[in-house]
């Protein structure tokens, strides 16, 4: 696949995630939000045991 | 609702408490700003925290700012203080004094828009982008192009909002760096 035709296909979706409700999108923020945290809360675990195993 | 759990919530519950804050007059008008004002606009945009930019008035005789009341009202209902924020709900926010003729203008613009029968003040696409770009950094940079490739934005407001404030070099500077 060429790269425009991908390109165009998530501008498409970027496109259709901003026209969706409001309170919708201000659930995904909080979903978002809180995977954030998870992400980070597990990157810094992960750190953390690989010190531990230096 | 019992007083103390009025603030485990999410962010629609978070502008209740704060539209609540400004009905009960311990802020004046209010506006949402940065990630979470661009979300009415965009896409959403992660973030990790609310901007609330308010009209403070100074004690008299002091040109400080005080925090104070809006921390006692909001640590009476049940919630804590973390650094420079106060996490209402889930959501840290963060109270912001519209300090500059830029933000006050923009607070003073700012337009009313619907929650789910929620009423809550947001800055308008224009005035997100000339603060995105007074402040510089590049994930202000990221959203103000974000704007742009949505179509999301009347560019020639933007600059005539940055001409009015001294701005202009700040365009000029992101249109070589991005758009030439």
């Amino acid at each position: 696949m060429r790269a425009a035709p991908i390109e165009e296909s998530k501008r498409a979706f970027r496109q259709k995630l901003a026209h969706l409700p409001i309170a919708e999108k201000l659930r995904m923020l909080d979903q978002l939000r809180l995977r954030t945290i998870a992400i980070k809360k597990a990157a810094k675990d992960y750190r953390k045991t690989l010190r531990n195993l230096a | 609702m019992r007083q103390r759990d009025s603030c485990k919530v999410a962010i629609k519950e978070a502008i209740q408490i704060i539209n609540r804050m400004q009905s009960d007059g311990v802020i004046e008008r209010y506006a949402i700003g940065g990630a979470v004002g661009a979300t009415f606009y965009l896409e959403p945009v992660a973030t990790l925290d609310i901007d609330i930019f308010v009209e403070f008035q100074t004690e008299p005789g002091s040109r400080i700012v005080s925090l104070e009341h809006i921390f006692k009202y909001l640590g009476d209902r049940g919630c804590r203080m973390e650094g420079d924020y106060v996490v209402i709900g889930n959501w840290p926010v963060q109270f912001l004094p519209a300090g500059s003729p830029l933000l006050q203008e923009a607070l003073a613009t700012a337009v009313e828009k619907d929650v789910e029968d929620t009423p809550v003040r947001v800055f308008t696409p224009e005035h997100i982008v000339a603060i995105a770009l007074e402040t510089g950094r590049a994930k202000d940079k990221a959203r103000v192009l974000q704007f742009i490739e949505a179509n999301a934005v009347d560019l020639g407001r933007v600059r005539e909002i940055l001409t009015r404030h001294g701005l202009s070099g700040n365009w000029q500077q992101f249109e070589q760096q991005f758009l030439e």
